[in-house]
């Protein structure tokens, strides 16, 4: 619990003060979680596959948060895609597995980037919220804390050398929530109350029939209610279709909108 | 080699209250230098600014299978970062949000994200299908974050 005079390290980013800074001015709070990256790697898709084929075996004993980006044309695209179009793949992970479960591409080879997180998709969490007084900014020089990545300089100006660095924007987690939708108004539903102040970002992802995780194309029937204190996720019954799925929900403490 | 944790590399351990750090599950620390985290730089030679909102009007007419840009962001980061994109539905309330990339069902009309080694650029992509009315002239708003890690990842 914040504010119980047990120790724990709080170090604010660049420009303020952990006197008074707020919860989206510090980059590292002890008693809060960061999303680590723990495996990353490329997939190529190609017409000799079918699948499903097991991408990376990660081992993890759960079914971990992950994102994926497909290469087209140069550019690097987030998955799922949203287009009717068909362009795009999708993945899923399970305990051990993150899976290339299908293609809805036409042209192939297709290179898929992949990143799994050290953070379960099952992983019901919340913290007791912080200050959310905006803090003065600070003149002058400040410490700071930053981890180089093996055998690279802490002064490299390669931000991909770096593993952490406290000046820098952290993606903190807030909480996060799993379990079977509700069904509210005509939608699939999974919600968190988390008291921000300001409406935080967040990550979804649903159970599919294979009992696999995968992350949710956003459409005008599947997205977010976001509101200073509580966030709802919303499948439209009607499109989805099927019994209440079951949703996962992750949210962080960095601003989705201009506030 | 895809695996990035290395818990050998232990230069800083920070355990969350209650444990030590020789105790504490991966999962479970609050910062391991044997990880890599998510960050938005700033003073690394970026040309924008890796954090910003980016207000849009969709024009009057949308003209059938087109591309518009709705932003082009030079990170300048020399090689395609991690990014993440929502988009805020002001025309149907300050309450709603998506993150990219994000579709009308049945429209063939969606907006997605895409990087490479020098920008983000967002996108609104339009079907086989002509809008005068409905899509147009609406107001969105566009959330985006660049982070120093790359897509390709560490090699």
């Amino acid at each position: 619990m914040i504010g119980d005079k047990t120790p724990k390290i709080l170090i604010a980013r660049s420009g303020y003060s952990v006197d008074d800074a707020n919860d989206r001015e510090l980059s590292f709070n002890s008693a809060w979680p960061l999303l680590p990256i723990e495996a990353e790697g490329v997939f190529e898709v190609n017409n000799t596959l079918s699948a499903p084929v097991t991408i990376y075996e990660h081992g993890l004993g759960y079914a971990p948060v992950f994102k994926v980006y497909y290469l087209k044309g140069g550019y690097l695209y987030p998955t799922p895609d949203s287009s009717l179009s068909a362009i795009g793949s999708t993945c899923t992970v399970d305990a051990n597995n993150l899976i290339w479960r299908s293609v809805y591409f036409s042209a192939t080879p297709m290179n898929l980037y992949w990143k799994i997180y050290r953070r379960p998709i099952e992983k019901n969490q919340d913290f007791d919220n912080y200050d959310l007084t905006a803090a003065t900014t600070k003149e002058g020089s400040q410490g700071k804390l930053v981890i180089a990545m093996p055998n690279k300089d802490t002064n490299s100006s390669d931000p991909r050398d770096i593993a952490f660095h406290s000046s820098w924007k952290q993606l903190i987690i807030d909480s996060s929530i799993y379990g079977v939708s509700d069904t509210v108004d005509g939608y699939y539903t999974i919600s968190i109350t988390h008291n921000l102040g300001y409406r935080p970002m967040y990550l979804s992802y649903y159970k599919n029939s294979n009992n696999e995780w995968q992350q949710i194309g956003a459409l005008d029937v599947y997205r977010a209610t976001v509101t200073t204190t509580s966030i709802s996720f919303k499948l439209s019954v009607g499109s989805w279709g099927g019994t209440a799925p079951t949703l996962a929900l992750i949210l962080f403490k960095s601003t989705i909108n201009n506030a | 080699m895809p695996k990035i944790f290395d818990s050998t590399y232990d230069l800083v351990m920070v355990a969350p209250e209650g444990f030590s750090v020789e105790e504490t599950d991966p999962e479970d620390f609050s910062l391991h230098s044997g990880f890599i985290y998510h960050g938005v730089p700033f003073d690394v030679g970026e040309t924008d600014g890796l954090e910003g909102y980016i207000n849009y009007t969709t024009p009057s007419t949308i003209s059938a299978d087109t591309t518009y840009t709705v932003a082009t962001i030079t990170h300048g980061l020399g090689y395609a970062p991690d990014f993440q994109v929502f988009i805020e539905e002001k025309d149907v309330s300050s309450d709603t949000f998506a993150h990219l990339s994000y579709g009308y069902i049945g429209t063939g009309l969606y907006f997605t994200a895409r990087a490479n080694t020098t920008t983000l650029q967002i996108l609104m992509i339009n079907g086989s299908t002509e809008w005068t009315e409905g899509f147009t002239s609406r107001d969105y708003g566009f959330k985006y974050q660049i982070f120093n890690t790359p897509i390709t990842g560490h090699s």
